[in-house]
C-alpha cells in the first residue's frame, strides 16, 4: 500500500528527467570524451608492457567504463534535502504523510533509473564499439556485479543522503560535500582499481565503505575480484548500506526532534 | 586605455571586499578545486608506481605539461569567469540591456564584474607543481626562458579565454549556450597529457580547430629539449593571439546580431 | 531652431517569432524546419520630444513600449527609420549616446548587487566620468531629497523595494543625463514613496532640464511628472498632446451618482431623455448611475431637473479619472 506511493513517486521523477534538453547532449559528449581520453591513456600505459599489477589492457578499459558509469550515480538526494532546509522547505515536507527520506529515495531511484536508460545504455554502447568492454569473467560473477552494482548505487545514495542530513546540524555543509567528492572519487576505486595502489592504502580502504562504492562492484565483474572473494564483498556491502540507512535515520529523527522542541 | 585600467581596479577593490566577507564560499571554492586537482595528480602518480613511461614520457615531464595547463586555466579562471554567465545572468535576464545603455565596452563590463579570487590557489598549485617538475627534470631557468614561460602561460589563457568566448556568443542565439561552452570545454582534459598518445584525428582537432593543444602540450615543448613540436611551441602565442581575435570578432557580431532580433 | 532631444522618423521594428506545434510531433518537426511568424512590434511613428520635456509613454502590454524605448536607447537596432537623440544615433555611436542618458527599467538593477551603495555611486561616477567636485555635491542633493543617508552603506541586494527604487532614480541621474528613462518606476511601492519619487523627478528636471521619458501604469505618476502624453497601441501612436488638451478634449463624459429616497423608483425627466444614459441601477439599494456629456447638459442644469422629477436622497458628479480618458482613446464613446 504504502509502496504503491513510493513507486509514484519515483516514475513522476522519471517523467521530469525525460526532457531531451542541451544539457542531455553535452553531458553525454563530455563523458564520451572522458572515456576516450582514458581510452588513450591506458592504451599508452600498456605500450611496453601486457599488464599492470595482474591486470590486462582490456580489463583495465573495461573497468575504466564500468567504473566511470557508476560514478554518475552519486548525487541527488543529499542535496535535495540540504536545499530543502536550507530554504526551510523541509518543514512543510515533515507534515506529509510520508517519511521524507523515504520519499527523497524514491524520487532519487527514479532519477537514477532514467539516467541508466537515457545516459548510461547509450554510453555503454558507444564505450562496447570503439572501446571494447569484455564480458563478464562467468555467469556468476555476471549475477554478483548486478547485485553488487544496485548495492553499490543505494550506498552512494545514502552516504550522499547523509551529507544532506548534517546540513542540520551545520550552516556550510558545503565545504565537507566539495571535500567528500574529491576524497570518495579516489578511495571509492572510480579512477583507478584499488589494488594499483600503495600497501596501506588497501588496508586502509577495507575499513571504509568507499571500496564499496565503484571498486567492489566493477571488480567482481572484471575478475579482479575472484571468485572466492565476490560474496564476502557483497556481504560487506550489505554491511555499509545497513549501517548508512540505520545512521541517517536515526541522525534524521534526532534533527528533526531538535528542530521541532527548538522550533527550527 | 588608462580609464579602463582605473576602472577595472574599481571594481576589483569592490570583488575584494566581497570576498571578504564570504570567506566560507571563498575556502570552499579554493578547496574543491584543491580536491579535483589533487584527484588528477594522485591518478598520475598511482600509475606511474607501476610503470616507467608513458608513450615515452616520463612522469615529471608530464607533471610539467599539467603544471602549464593549471597555470593557464587559473588566469582564465581569475579574471574571466564570468564569461560562463553570459548567457544565464546577462541575456536572459535582460542584463545585457543595463550594461549597453553604459558608455563603457560591453564585453569589459561583464569581464570585471566578477574576478574569482580561489584561482589564486589554482595558480599555488599549478606553480608548485611545475616548480616541482622542472627541479627533477633538473632544468635550468634563464632569464629569457622565465620570460617565455610567462608567455606561454598568458598564452594559455587566452585561448581558454577565446574559446570560452567564441562558444559562449551562441547564447545570442540560444538565449544560454552553457551547454556548448561545458561540451567543448571536456575536450580540454585531452590537453593534460602529451597529445602524442592520441589518434592523428584527435590531434588535429586539438591542434587546427579547437585548439587546446596549445595551452599545456605545445608551449611545455619549448622547454624540453630533444621532443620536437619546436615550431609549434613558438607558434603558440600567435595561435592564442588568432584566436583572440577570432573570438572577439564572432562576439561582435554576435552583439549587432542581438541588437537587431532583440530578445 | 534649437536641437529637439529625442527626433524619431518612421520609426520601425519587427520580431521574428518561431512557430512551433506543440507537442513532442512539433518538437520534432522544428528540428527540421523553422517556420517564423513576424510580429511587427513597432510600425512606423514619429516622435519629437523637446529638452526638458516630461512626456508620459503609455500603452497595453504588449503596445510595443520596451520596444521603442529600447531603440531610443540604443540596445535595438531599429529595422527602419531614424532615432536622434541630441543628433546622435543611439545605436550607431553608442557609448556617445550612453552618456547623455540614463535609465531606470523596473525590475533589474542599475546599481551593483553585493556592494555597498555609496561605492555603486562611486562606480558609476567612474564609468561615467563625472568630476568629483560636481558629484559631491550631485550625491549630496540627492541624498537629501531622496533620503538616502541610512542606505548608503548597505549592499543593494539587502535593500527593501522602496529602497531599492530611490537608490536607483538616484543612480540614473547622478551624471546628470539629458535624456532619462523611467520605465515603472514606482512599481509595487507604497504611496509616500511614490510621492517621493515624483517630486525628486520634477525637481531635479526642473533644475537640469532633464528630458523625461516615463513608461508606467500609474496614470497617478503621469498625472503628476508629465506635461505631456503619448499613447501607443499596437506599434502605432494614437494620441501625442499635452495632458491639459487630453482633459479638456475628452473630458466631456461626466457620470452622475444618485441615491434614492427608500422604496421610491426613478424616472427620468422628459426634458433629458436623450442627454442620459443610464448606466447601472441596483433596486435594493436604490442607486442609480447616469452618464451624460456636460457640453450638452450642465452638470447643474441635469441636477435641477433630476431632483425636480425624483425623491433624491444623495448624488454625485464623478468626472472621469485619466484612466478613462486613456481607455476612451481606444475606444471613442464620446465624441471629441
Amino acid at each position: 500500500m504504502r509502496l504503491k506511493k513510493y513507486v509514484a513517486l519515483a516514475s513522476s521523477q522519471i517523467k521530469v528527467d525525460m526532457a531531451y534538453t542541451a544539457w542531455y547532449w553535452a553531458s553525454m559528449f563530455s563523458v564520451t570524451m572522458r572515456l576516450f581520453i582514458l581510452y588513450f591513456f591506458w592504451q599508452a600505459v600498456y605500450e611496453n608492457k601486457t599488464d599492470v599489477s595482474g591486470i590486462s589492457l582490456s580489463m583495465m578499459l573495461t573497468y575504466a567504463v564500468l567504473a566511470t558509469m557508476l560514478d554518475q550515480f552519486r548525487g541527488g538526494a543529499g542535496r535535495e534535502l540540504a536545499h530543502l532546509i536550507k530554504h526551510g522547505g523541509v518543514a512543510v515536507e515533515l507534515l506529509r504523510p510520508y517519511h521524507l527520506l523515504d520519499k527523497l529515495l524514491a524520487q532519487d531511484i527514479g532519477t537514477k533509473t532514467s539516467t541508466f536508460f537515457r545516459s548510461t545504455l547509450p554510453l555503454l554502447v558507444i564505450a562496447m564499439l570503439f572501446i571494447g568492454v569484455d564480458p563478464p569473467t562467468s555467469l556468476e560473477s555476471a549475477f554478483a556485479f548486478s547485485i553488487s552494482v544496485v548495492l553499490a548505487i543505494l550506498l552512494a545514495t545514502l552516504i550522499d543522503l547523509l551529507v544532506g542530513v548534517l546540513s542540520f546540524y551545520t550552516v556550510n555543509v558545503w565545504g565537507l560535500s566539495v571535500l567528500q567528492e574529491a576524497v570518495i572519487t579516489i578511495m571509492s576505486g572510480a579512477i583507478i582499481p584499488l589494488t594499483l595502489f600503495p600497501d596501506w592504502f588497501q588496508t586502509i580502504s577495507l575499513y571504509l565503505p568507499f571500496a564499496s562504492l565503484v571498486y567492489v562492484p566493477v571488480a567482481i565483474y572484471t575478475g579482479d575480484i575472484q571468485a572466492s572473494g565476490i560474496w564476502p564483498s557483497i556481504l560487506i556491502q550489505l554491511a555499509w548500506v545497513g549501517a548508512f540507512f540505520l545512521f541517517v535515520r536515526l541522525l534524521f529523527a534526532y534533527a528533526v526532534r531538535k528542530v521541532t522542541v527548538f522550533g527550527g | 586605455m588608462k580609464r579602463y585600467a582605473k576602472l577595472y581596479w574599481l571594481y576589483a577593490k569592490n570583488h575584494f571586499k566581497v570576498m571578504m566577507e564570504y570567506r566560507m564560499d571563498f575556502l570552499i571554492g579554493v578547496l574543491s578545486v584543491f580536491g579535483q586537482q589533487f584527484a588528477a595528480l594522485f591518478f598520475l602518480s598511482i600509475v606511474f608506481r607501476h610503470i616507467e613511461s608513458l608513450n615515452g614520457w616520463g612522469f615529471y615531464e608530464i607533471l610539467f605539461i599539467y603544471g602549464i595547463a593549471f597555470l593557464g586555466r587559473a588566469v582564465h579562471h581569475i579574471f574571466f569567469d564570468n564569461l560562463w554567465t553570459i548567457g544565464w545572468q546577462y541575456i536572459r535576464t535582460g542584463n545585457l540591456d543595463r550594461i549597453l545603455m553604459r558608455p563603457v565596452n560591453p564585453l569589459f563590463q561583464i569581464v570585471a564584474e566578477r574576478v574569482q579570487q580561489d584561482g589564486f590557489g589554482q595558480l599555488l598549485i599549478g606553480g608548485s607543481v611545475l616548480w616541482l617538475a622542472s627541479n627533477e627534470l633538473g632544468m635550468t631557468w634563464s632569464m629569457m626562458d622565465i620570460l617565455v614561460l610567462l608567455v606561454m602561460v598568458l598564452a594559455s589563457g587566452m585561448i581558454y579565454i577565446a574559446v570560452n568566448l567564441f562558444f559562449a556568443t551562441f547564447s545570442f542565439w540560444m538565449i544560454d549556450s552553457l551547454p556548448v561552452v561545458f561540451a567543448v570545454f571536456s575536450l580540454s582534459d585531452f590537453a593534460r597529457y602529451p597529445m602524442t598518445i592520441y589518434s592523428k584525428v584527435i590531434m588535429f582537432v586539438l591542434t587546427y580547430i579547437i585548439p587546446f593543444g596549445f595551452t599545456a602540450f605545445y608551449p611545455a615543448m619549448y622547454f624540453f629539449e630533444g621532443r620536437g613540436f619546436t615550431m609549434f611551441a613558438l607558434a603558440t602565442p600567435l595561435v592564442a593571439m588568432l584566436s583572440l581575435v577570432i573570438a572577439y570578432r564572432f562576439w561582435l557580431y554576435g552583439l549587432r546580431a542581438f541588437a537587431s532580433t532583440g530578445s | 531652431m534649437s536641437q529637439s532631444a529625442i527626433e524619431v522618423r518612421d520609426l520601425v521594428k519587427h520580431y521574428q517569432i518561431l512557430e512551433r506545434d506543440a507537442g513532442l510531433k512539433g518538437a520534432i518537426k522544428a528540428l527540421f524546419s523553422r517556420k517564423y511568424r513576424t510580429k511587427e512590434a513597432v510600425k512606423g511613428i514619429d516622435l519629437s520630444i523637446a529638452p526638458g520635456e516630461r512626456v508620459g509613454y503609455i500603452g497595453f502590454n504588449g503596445a510595443g513600449k520596451s520596444t521603442t524605448i529600447k531603440m531610443l536607447a540604443g540596445v535595438l537596432r531599429p529595422d527602419a527609420g531614424s532615432v536622434r537623440i541630441f543628433g546622435i544615433d543611439p545605436h550607431e555611436d553608442r557609448i556617445q549616446n550612453a552618456r547623455q542618458i540614463g535609465a531606470v527599467f523596473g525590475q533589474r538593477t542599475q546599481l551593483f548587487w553585493d556592494i555597498p551603495v555609496r561605492e555603486s555611486f562611486d562606480l558609476l561616477r567612474e564609468i561615467y566620468e563625472v568630476p568629483r567636485a560636481e558629484f559631491a555635491e550631485t550625491v549630496a542633493w540627492f541624498i537629501a531629497r531622496l533620503q538616502l543617508e541610512p542606505l548608503l552603506d548597505v549592499p543593494v541586494r539587502q535593500l527593501s523595494l522602496g529602497q531599492k527604487m530611490r537608490c536607483e532614480l538616484a543612480a540614473a541621474f547622478l551624471h546628470r543625463p539629458r535624456v532619462v528613462y523611467l520605465d515603472e518606476p514606482t512599481i509595487g511601492l507604497d504611496i509616500d514613496i511614490k510621492e517621493t519619487i515624483r517630486a525628486f523627478i520634477r525637481e531635479i528636471s526642473d533644475a537640469w532640464g532633464t528630458t523625461v521619458i516615463l513608461t508606467t501604469h500609474d496614470m497617478q505618476d503621469i498625472e503628476e511628472v508629465c506635461d505631456r502624453v503619448i499613447v501607443l497601441d499596437e506599434g502605432r501612436i494614437i494620441y501625442d498632446d499635452r495632458i491639459e488638451t487630453l482633459k479638456q478634449t475628452f473630458n466631456n463624459e461626466r457620470t452622475l451618482e444618485i441615491t434614492l429616497d427608500e422604496g421610491t423608483s426613478f424616472t427620468v425627466p422628459p426634458s433629458v431623455t436623450g442627454l442620459v444614459t443610464e448606466l447601472t441601477s441596483d433596486q435594493e439599494t436604490d442607486t442609480i448611475q447616469l452618464a451624460f456629456n456636460h457640453h450638452e447638459i450642465s452638470s447643474g442644469q441635469l441636477i435641477r431637473e433630476i431632483v425636480n422629477c425624483n425623491q433624491v436622497k444623495d448624488l454625485s458628479v464623478v468626472v472621469p479619472k485619466m484612466e478613462t480618458l486613456i481607455r476612451n482613446l481606444y475606444q471613442p464613446e464620446v465624441s471629441a
